[in-house]
C-alpha cells in the first residue's frame, strides 16, 4: 500500500504561513553568505588597493612567518603514574558506580561511567524497578554541575571564607542558646536515613522540621489523607492501563516520576509485537509534552480543571447508576467529558485518571473516579506508594508566621532555595533579617545563602553517601563516585558534627540499613551491603496493593468547593519545563541549551500564547509584555504557542535566576512570583493581565532551522489506529546507484527509531552531548542558526482542518521525530567533499574525520537531512564561549576517547562509533561471537521510551534484524534515494470520534 | 725562474706529504684501538662463560624472575642468603626443596622442618615448571655470584682497586664523532694527493723539457661543456630531483620524533630489567592487555622488587633511593613521555596485543637493549597503514572473527580447495578505515 496522507505538518507558525524570512533561510544551510560582493566594493572605494608587488610582499612575509612559525619546538609531556595504584582503575578503562540521581523533583536510578576517578557520564541502572534504566535530561547534566566552577569551595561566615573548625563551634553554640527555636526548613528528603537524621537532630534540640517544595505535592498528599488517611503519593502503573486520562497534568514531562512514567507509558503503547495500544486523552491549558503525545488533546482553562473532572464523575456515576454529586461541571469541547466517561466506564480497571492540580478538592474528585472505576488494587498501587514528596505548604506558612511573631532564633536551609521560589520572598527576604542564627547548606551562593550569615556547602550528589527509598518496596543506595573537589561537606556529616555523633554519614546509613532493610536470610550484612552498593537497589517487603473506596461526604464537599471556583479574564498555568525543572540547575549550561521539547526555544523563559488571542491583543511572537498579577509584574517576551487553550497563556518556572553563576544569571524572568496560595495550598495557576510594552526581544528557537529544504513529503508517517491493523510490509525500495555498491559484509550497523514510542523528552540530546564532547554554544550562536547538537528532535505540527480544527494552529497534533546522521550508504555529503574528509566505512558507517577536514562545508550544504554542525569557533577555548568546560575543572568532564574537535571543521553523529569499537574489541579479546546489545548508543541507552533500537543488522538473532523492516518501517525522504541506515516506524493516534461536534 | 718556482714547489710538496702520512698514521691507529678494545672485551667475555659449566645466563635470569622477590645471595631478605647453599645440602635434595618446599616439609626431612619454623613457618613458593637443569643453572649462578661478591669484598678491603670485571660500555656518540673526524681527514688526504700528482706530473714534464699542462685549459673546457643544453640540463634536473625529494622526507618528518630519547628523572633501564632480568613487559605495564594505554608503572609496582633490592648494578642505591623517596613521600614520578599521538588519534594497546597479538617490539623495537629508551619507530600514518596492510590476520583462531566476518572464512576455505593460500590482512577488514582511529 503507497503511504498517503492528507496532513499538512508544520514545524512552526511562521512556516505554516510561510513568512518570507522563513522562506528565506529554508533554502540556506547558513544564515549568512560570506560578503565577497561587500569586500570587494570596500576595497574599490577605500584605499585597500594592493598591487602585484606588495602581493608578492605579502605572500613572501606570511611564508616565511609560516616557516618561523613551524618552528616551535614540541612541548615535552609529561606522564604521571600513580604512587599507589587502586586496584579497581586501569587507567584508560572506564568503571560504573550505581547511584541515586534526586534533584528534589525527580529519582533516577543511574550508573555512573568513570575514567581514572572522574565521572564523566550517566547511564540508566536497568535493573531498576523505578525509573527502569532510562535516564532524563537533567540525570543526563548531572555531571557537568559536578565540576561547576560556581560552587563554593568553602565555608562561608558573613560572606567570608571560614574553616570548619570555626563554624561548627560558633553554631553549636548557636543551637545551644536557641533550643525550642531551632527551624529546619528542608527540601523533601527521599533518603530514609537522612529523614531519621532529621528526627534526631529535632529531637535533641526540640528544632522544628518544615518540608518545602518549590514544586508542592501538597494537594496530593492532603487528598490522600483525607480519602484513604495515608499521607503519601501512589505508583501510578500506566503500562496496566488500557485508558490514561490527564488534566494539567505532565507526566511524562515533569509530573512525579517522569522517566519511569515514560517506559510504563509507551509499554502501553508499544506496537512492536502487538497490535493493541492504550488510549490517551489529554485535557489541558498549555501545550505539554504529555498532551503533544497524546491521542487526543483538548484544551481547557486552569479554572475548568475542577469542573471538567466533576462532570467526567458524574457522568461515570450515572453509568454505573451511582449517586451523582451537586453541580454540572463544564463538558469541553462538545461533551468530550462523556466520550472519555464512556471509554472509561468500559475500560473499568484498566484505567488511570490523573489530575496536575495542587488542589486538595480537585485531588479528592480524582481519588473519587479512580475509587468508583476500580483502578486502586490494579493500576494505582496506594500501598507500595511513592515516596518522592513530602511537603505540606501549611508547614511553610506556619514557619512564616512563627518567623513574624519572632519565633524563630535559627534556621538551617537544607537543599531549599525560598528566597528564589517562595511566591512571597520578598516578605520572607524582610523577616528573615531578624532571625539571629541563618545556615545554608547550599553548594553555590544561592539568592537564600546570600541572606545567610553561616554557608556550609553541601557535596555534589556524586562526592555523597547517602540512600533512597523512592517507594515503599524499593530502597536504593547513593555512593561517592568521586572525591570531594573543594572543601565542603555533604550537609547529613555537619548535623552529625552538631549532634556530637562520632560516626560519619556513610557509617551512620549502614547502622540504619542494618536495623530497617537488613534480616538474616538475606546471608551476612556485608554481603547484602556490598549487593547492594554492586546494584544500587534493593527489593523490600511489597505490600498486596489493595482496593480503596472515597466516603460520599468527602466528595460531595469538595464538589460544592469547585463550584465556587470562577473564571474571569486571562488566565496563567504556569509549568516546569524539562531541562531546567524548579531552576536549581541553571547554572547547567547543557540544560539552558536543550530546546523546549514542544516550543523549541532555548535560553529564556517566555509567555506561550494562543494564535487567535494574541491577534486578538495585537501580539506577535518577541513582544514584549508585562504580565501583572494584582501587585506583582514580570516583564517577558511573547511566543504564539500552536494549541494553548484560548484566553489562557503559560509561563514556565525556573528561569530568572540572580545568583546561579555565570550560565544561569539573568537567563529569562523569575515567574514564582505569580504562584497563589489558595485554599492552604501553593497553585500554579492565577489570574492576569497583559499589558504591551511595545519592546521586542528576539527569542532562540531551533526548530526552523534546519528544515530540509521544502523536501515536506515523507519526513513523517502516521497512522490511525485502524489504518495500523491493516498495515502490510512494505517491499523494500530497490537499491539503484550510480556509485560501487558497498559490500554488506562484517558488522552492518543500523537504527530503528520508533516514533510511537519516542515522546520527545531530550534526554538524548544532552546524553549525546556528554558523550561525545559537544560544545554549548550560547542563546547569540543559536539565533546564528549555528547550534552544535549532533541529535536533534524535531517536532512537527499537523492538523487535518476538521472538527476542532478550522484554524490548524488552533490545537494541532503534534509528533516528534529524533534526527541525526542518517548514515547513509549513498550519502549526499560523501560525494561533494573534496578533501575526502568524509569516508564511507565497511561497517556502513559515514565517518567524519576532523582532522582531514578543511571547512569547505560542501558536505553541509549537500546534506538533506541537515545533520551536519560546523564549528564556527574554537568553542572550548574561546573566552567568549563561558559555557562551555573552558577551564582545567570543567575539562574533567571530557570524554577521553573522542577528540574535542577544532575551528573550522565539520562534525556529526558517529554512531558513537568509539562504544561500537569497544565493544567489538571485548568480543575480540574475549574471543567469543559479539552478542547483540553490547554495542550501544549514548542516545538509545539514555531513551526512556525504548525508542532507539540499535545493533548490527547482518545478525541475524539481532533486535534490530527483527525490528528494522516491519510494516511501519519506512526511511525519511526515501525518493531521493539516499539509503539511509536509519529506518523509522511510523506514529499511531487512535482516532476518537465524537458524533455530538 | 719558472724553474726554480718547480723546484721549490717540489720541496714544499715534500713536506706536505709526510704531514698527510703522519695523519693517515694517526687515524689508523685510532681504529686499531678500537677493534682491539673491542676484541678484549670479546675475549673476557668468553673467558667468563668457559669458566662453569652451567648455564649461568640462564641460571641469572631465572634467579632474578623467581627467587629475587625473596633471595640474596649475600644477605638474607625474605628467605635466607643463599650464598654456600651448595655446601649445605646436596644437590638433589635442593633439587626437590625448590620445586616443592611443602612436599619436603611435609615428609619429615628434619633440616626442612627446621628451616621451615626458623623463617616463621612461611612457605616458599613451588616452582613445578622449572626442570632439574634450570635448577642446576640457578645454583650454577648462585656459586658464581657468590664467588664474584667474595672477591669484590676482598679488593674493597684491600683498599681500593677497580673491580677489573665491568667494562665501560662504548659510547656510541664518540664513536660516531672519531669515525667522523676519520672520514675528514681521510677526504682531505685523498684531495692533498690529488694536488701532490698534479703538480708532480708537471714537474716530470719539465724536467723532460715538455710544456707543462695548463689545468686552467681543463677548467675551460669544463665550462663548455656546461654551456651544453642537455648536460646543464641533466645536472639542474638531479640537483632539483634531489633537493625536492629532501624537502619532501623533510617536510614529512615535521611533528614526527623518531630517535627521541629524553633524559627521564630515573636512570631506569630497560636493558637491565627486560633485558638481562627478563622481567615480562606486563609485569609493569599493566594496561597493555586490559586497556588502551599500557600505563607507567606505578611506585608501588616498582616497590615489589625494591623493597629487597637496594643495590642496582650500575648506579649503586642512588637511582633506586629515588623511587624509595617518591614512593615514601606519595610523590608520582615525572616521567617524559616518549610516545607521543596527536589528540585526534585513538591508540588502543589491548587491541594490537591481545586481538592482534603483536610483540612490544614490533613498534617498541628492541625494549629490552635499550639503555633509556627512544622512540623507535616514526608513529607516522604511513607506518601505521603499512602495517595494517600486511599484517596478517588468522580468521579461524578467534570466533569473533568466525561469525562477524565469515565471508573471508569462507573465502580461504575456498581458496584452500583450490589449492591456493590467500592472505587476509587487517586492511581487509576494514583496518584502513578512517573511523578505526580517529573519532
Amino acid at each position: 500500500m503507497e503511504y498517503t496522507n492528507e496532513k499538512q505538518y508544520w514545524r512552526g507558525l511562521e512556516e505554516l504561513h510561510q513568512e518570507p524570512k522563513f522562506v528565506e533561510n529554508a533554502q540556506k544551510e547558513f544564515e549568512r553568505d560570506i560578503p565577497v560582493d561587500e569586500l570587494l566594493e570596500q576595497a574599490t572605494s577605500s584605499a585597500l588597493t594592493s598591487n602585484r608587488r606588495e602581493f608578492l610582499k605579502y605572500l613572501g612575509f606570511s611564508i616565511g612567518a609560516a616557516t618561523l612559525a613551524a618552528c616551535t619546538s614540541t612541548p615535552v609531556k609529561y606522564a604521571l603514574p600513580y604512587v599507589v595504584k587502586p586496584n579497581e582503575i586501569i587507567p584508560g578503562v572506564a568503571n560504573y558506580y550505581s547511584t541515586t540521581f534526586w534533584d528534589g523533583l525527580e529519582y533516577v536510578a543511574v550508573r555512573v561511567k568513570t575514567r581514572e576517578g572522574r565521572p564523566i557520564k550517566i547511564e540508566g541502572n536497568p535493573e531498576s524497578p523505578i525509573s527502569l534504566g532510562g535516564t532524563s535530561a537533567r540525570s543526563q547534566a548531572s555531571v557537568l554541575s559536578l565540576y561547576d566552577n560556581n560552587r563554593l569551595k568553602n565555608p562561608l561566615k558573613d560572606n567570608k571564607p571560614a574553616k570548619w573548625e570555626d563554624v561548627d563551634n560558633a553554631i553549636k553554640n548557636a543551637l545551644a542558646s536557641s533550643i525550642g527555636s531551632i527551624y529546619l526548613v528542608t527540601a523533601s528528603t527521599i533518603s530514609p536515613s537522612t529523614r531519621n537524621l532529621f528526627n534526631q537532630f529535632a529531637d535533641k534540640f526540640k528544632a522544628k522540621i518544615v518540608t518545602y517544595d518549590a514544586i508542592s505535592y501538597s494537594g496530593i498528599l492532603d487528598a490522600n489523607q483525607k480519602c484513604f488517611g495515608k499521607k503519601s503519593i501512589p505508583n501510578y502503573h500506566f503500562d496496566k492501563c488500557e485508558v490514561i486520562v490527564g488534566f494539567n497534568a505532565d507526566f511524562l514531562g515533569t509530573w512525579l516520576s517522569p522517566t519511569g512514567n515514560i517506559r510504563k507509558y509507551t509499554d502501553a503503547k508499544r506496537l512492536l509485537d502487538k497490535k493493541d495500544m492504550m488510549l490517551h486523552i489529554q485535557f489541558e491549558t498549555n501545550m505539554t509534552l504529555t498532551g503533544a503525545n497524546a491521542d487526543k488533546r483538548i484544551p481547557m482553562k486552569p479554572s475548568q480543571e475542577g469542573s471538567a473532572l466533576l462532570a467526567l464523575y458524574n457522568a461515570i456515576a450515572s453509568q454505573f447508576g451511582k449517586p451523582t454529586l451537586n453541580g454540572d461541571g463544564v463538558k469541553l469541547a462538545g461533551n468530550y467529558i462523556d466520550v472519555v466517561a464512556s471509554k472509561l466506564v468500559a475500560t473499568k480497571g484498566k484505567s488511570i485518571v490523573v489530575a496536575g492540580s495542587n488542589d486538595v478538592n480537585i485531588q479528592v474528585l480524582v481519588n473519587g473516579i479512580n475509587a468508583m472505576l476500580g483502578n486502586y488494587g490494579s493500576t494505582i498501587d496506594m500501598d507500595n506508594s511513592l515516596n518522592y514528596f513530602q511537603g505540606i505548604d501549611s508547614e511553610f506558612e506556619n514557619f512564616i508566621a512563627d518567623l513574624e511573631s519572632g519565633k524563630v532564633k535559627t534556621v538551617i536551609f537544607a537543599n531549599v532555595n525560598p528566597i528564589y521560589n517562595y511566591y512571597n520572598s520578598s516578605k520572607l527576604e524582610g523577616l528573615l533579617k531578624n532571625v539571629e542564627t541563618r545556615v545554608s547548606f547550599a553548594p553555590t551562593n544561592d539568592e537564600t545563602a546570600l541572606l545567610c550569615n553561616y554557608v556550609l556547602p553541601d557535596n555534589h550528589y556524586l562526592e555523597s553517601w547517602s540512600d533512597a527509598r523512592p517507594s515503599q518496596d524499593v530502597a536504593g543506595l547513593q555512593q561517592p563516585t568521586i572525591n570531594k573537589l573543594f572543601d565542603t561537606r555533604q550537609f547529613q556529616d555537619t548535623l552529625l558534627t552538631w549532634l556530637e555523633d562520632k560516626r560519619t554519614f556513610y557509617q551512620y546509613i549502614k547502622d540504619f540499613w542494618k536495623e530497617n532493610f537488613y534480616s538474616k536470610e538475606k546471608g551476612s550484612f556485608e554481603d547484602f551491603w556490598i549487593q547492594t552498593l554492586q546494584s544500587g537497589y534493593a527489593e523490600l517487603k511489597k505490600v498486596e496493593s489493595k482496593s480503596y473506596e472515597v466516603k460520599g461526604d468527602l466528595l460531595q464537599s469538595a464538589a460544592s468547593a469547585i463550584n465556587e471556583i470562577k473564571s474571569s479574564g486571562t488566565e496563567l498555568q504556569l509549568y516546569v519545563k524539562i531541562g531546567l525543572g524548579d531552576g536549581s540547575a541553571a547554572n547547567n549550561p547543557w540544560l539552558q541549551e536543550l530546546p523546549d521539547p514542544i516550543t523549541k526555544v532555548c535560553w529564556d523563559n517566555y509567555v506561550t500564547i494562543g494564535k487567535a488571542f494574541a491577534d486578538k491583543l495585537g501580539l506577535k511572537t518577541d513582544d514584549v509584555v508585562n504580565i501583572s498579577a494584582g501587585s506583582v509584574k514580570v516583564k517577558l517576551p511573547v511566543w504564539v504557542q500552536p494549541g494553548q487553550t484560548n484566553e489562557t497563556i503559560g509561563i514556565a518556572l525556573g528561569y530568572g535566576r540572580k545568583s546561579a553563576g555565570k550560565a544561569g544569571n539573568h537567563v529569562g524572568m523569575n515567574a514564582f512570583p505569580l504562584v497563589q496560595l489558595v485554599n492552604g495550598t501553593r497553585q500554579l495557576h492565577n489570574h492576569v493581565t497583559i499589558e504591551k510594552t511595545g519592546e521586542k526581544y528576539e527569542l532562540a528557537a531551533t526548530q526552523t532551522h534546519h528544515t530540509i529544504m521544502g523536501r515536506s513529503e515523507d519526513i513523517l508517517r502516521e497512522y490511525s489506529h485502524a489504518q495500523f491493523t491493516k498495515l502490510e510490509k512494505e517491499k523494500p525500495v530497490e537499491y539503484v546507484t550510480l556509485w560501487k555498491n558497498y559490500d554488506k559484509n562484517g558488522h552492518y550497523w543500523a537504527m530503528a527509531i520508533d516514533l510511537n514510542a519516542c515522546v520527545g523528552c531530550g534526554s538524548c540530546v544532552v546524553a549525546c552531548q556528554a558523550e561525545n564532547n559537544v560544545p554549548v554554544v550560547g542563546k547569540k550562536e543559536i539565533l546564528m542558526r549555528r547550534e552544535m547538537h549532533w541529535i536533534r528532535i524535531d517536532r512537527y505540527y499537523s492538523a487535518t482542518g476538521e472538527g476542532l480544527n478550522e484554524q490548524p494552529e488552533e490545537n494541532p497534533s503534534v509528533t516528534f521525530q529524533p534526527m541525526m546522521c542518517q548514515h547513509c550508504d549513498n550519502a549526499p555529503c560523501e560525494n561533494v567533499c573534496p578533501v575526502l574528509a568524509i569516508a564511507h566505512s565497511s561497517e556502513g558507517l559515514n565517518q567524519q574525520v576532523y582532522n582531514r577536514c578543511v571547512g569547505t562545508r560542501y558536505c553541509a550544504n549537500n546534506c538533506p537531512y541537515k545533520v551536519r554542525r560546523f564549528n564556527w569557533f574554537d568553542y572550548t577555548n574561546h573566552e567568549n564561549f563561558i559555557y562551555n568546560p573552558v577551564d582545567d575543572l570543567g575539562r574533567m568532564v571530557l570524554n577521553p576517547d573522542v577528540v574535542v574537535r577544532a575551528r573550522g571543521v565539520m562534525e556529526k553523529c558517529s554512531f558513537c562509533v568509539q562504544r561500537l569499537q569497544a565493544a567489538k574489541l571485548a568480543a575480540k579479546s574475549a574471543g567469543t561471537p559479539m552478542a547483540d546489545g553490547t554495542a550501544t548508543t549514548a542516545c538509545q541507552t539514555a531513551c526512556p521510551a525504548n525508542a532507539i533500537i540499535f545493533g548490527d543488522l547482518n545478525d541475524p538473532n539481532s533486535k534490530i534484524a527483527k525490528y528494522y523492516h516491519n510494516e511501519r518501517s519506512y526511511r525519511v525522504i526515501e525518493a531521493v534515494k539516499t539509503y539511509p541506515h536509519i529506518s523509522y516506524m511510523g506514529k499511531v493516534r487512535h482516532q476518537i470520534d465524537n458524533p455530538k461536534v | 725562474m719558472k724553474k726554480f718556482g718547480i723546484e721549490k714547489k717540489y720541496l714544499i710538496l715534500q713536506r706536505f706529504l709526510k704531514l698527510v702520512s703522519s695523519i693517515h698514521m694517526i687515524t689508523l691507529s685510532i681504529i686499531k684501538k678500537l677493534i682491539i678494545q673491542k676484541a678484549l672485551v670479546a675475549v673476557m667475555l668468553f673467558f667468563c662463560f668457559s669458566q662453569s659449566f652451567a648455564d649461568v645466563e640462564n641460571g641469572k635470569k631465572l634467579f632474578s624472575g623467581r627467587c629475587a622477590s625473596c633471595h640474596a645471595v649475600d644477605k638474607k631478605v625474605v628467605g635466607p642468603a643463599l650464598a654456600g647453599i651448595e655446601t649445605r645440602r646436596d644437590e638433589a635434595w635442593l633439587i626437590k626443596w625448590i620445586r616443592n618446599s611443602s612436599e619436603v616439609i611435609k615428609s619429615g626431612d628434619a633440616y626442612a622442618v627446621k628451616i621451615f619454623n626458623e623463617y616463621n613457618k612461611s612457605v616458599m613458593t613451588a616452582f613445578p615448571d622449572l626442570s632439574d637443569d634450570d635448577i642446576k643453572d640457578i645454583l650454577g649462578y648462585i656459586k658464581e655470584e657468590a664467588a664474584n661478591s667474595g672477591k669484590d669484598n676482598q679488593a674493597s678491603a684491600g683498599g681500593g682497586g677497580s673491580s677489573g670485571v665491568s667494562q665501560p660500555p662504548v659510547d656510541t656518540d664518540t664513536l660516531k664523532f672519531l669515525l667522523f673526524v676519520t672520514t675528514g681527514l681521510l677526504l682531505f688526504a685523498a684531495l692533498a694527493l690529488l694536488f701532490a700528482a698534479a703538480i708532480l706530473i708537471n714537474v716530470l714534464r719539465s724536467r723532460e723539457g715538455k710544456e707543462p699542462y695548463s689545468w686552467s685549459g681543463t677548467m675551460k673546457t669544463m665550462g663548455d661543456l656546461m654551456k651544453n643544453p642537455y648536460i646543464a640540463g641533466s645536472i639542474t634536473f638531479v640537483i632539483l630531483a634531489v633537493g625536492s625529494t629532501k624537502l619532501v622526507t623533510h617536510a614529512r618528518s615535521v611533528g614526527l620524533h623518531q630517535g627521541y630519547q629524553p633524559i627521564q628523572p630515573i636512570a631506569f633501564s630497560h636493558k637491565l630489567h627486560a633485558g638481562e632480568y627478563g622481567i615480562a613487559c606486563n609485569y609493569c605495564h599493566v594496561g597493555v592487555e586490559k586497556s588502551k594505554s599500557a600505563t607507567i608503572p606505578s611506585a608501588n609496582i616498582c616497590m615489589n622488587c625494591h623493597n629487597y633490592i637496594e643495590k642496582g648494578p650500575q648506579y649503586g642505591t642512588k637511582e633506586i633511593e629515588k623511587i624509595k623517596k617518591h614512593y615514601e613521600q606519595g610523590k608520582p614520578v615525572e616521567w617524559v613521555r616518549i610516545h607521543n599521538l596527536p589528540d585526534f588519534v585513538y591508540f588502543n594497546h589491548q587491541q594490537h596485543v591481545v586481538a592482534g597479538g603483536q610483540q612490544c617490539q614490533t613498534c617498541h623495537g628492541p625494549i629490552e637493549e635499550m639503555e633509556e629508551v627512544y622512540q623507535y619507530s616514526d608513529l607516522s600514518m604511513g607506518w601505521c597503514i603499512n602495517c595494517h596492510r600486511q599484517t596478517e590476520v588468522d580468521v579461524n583462531k578467534n570466533d569473533y572473527y568466525t561469525t562477524v566476518h565469515n565471508e573471508w572464512v569462507e573465502k580461504k576455505e575456498n581458496a584452500k580447495k583450490e589449492g591456493k593460500e590467500i592472505k587476509i590482512t587487517v586492511a581487509d577488514l576494514g583496518g584502513l578505515e578512517c573511523a578505526k582511529c580517529h573519532y
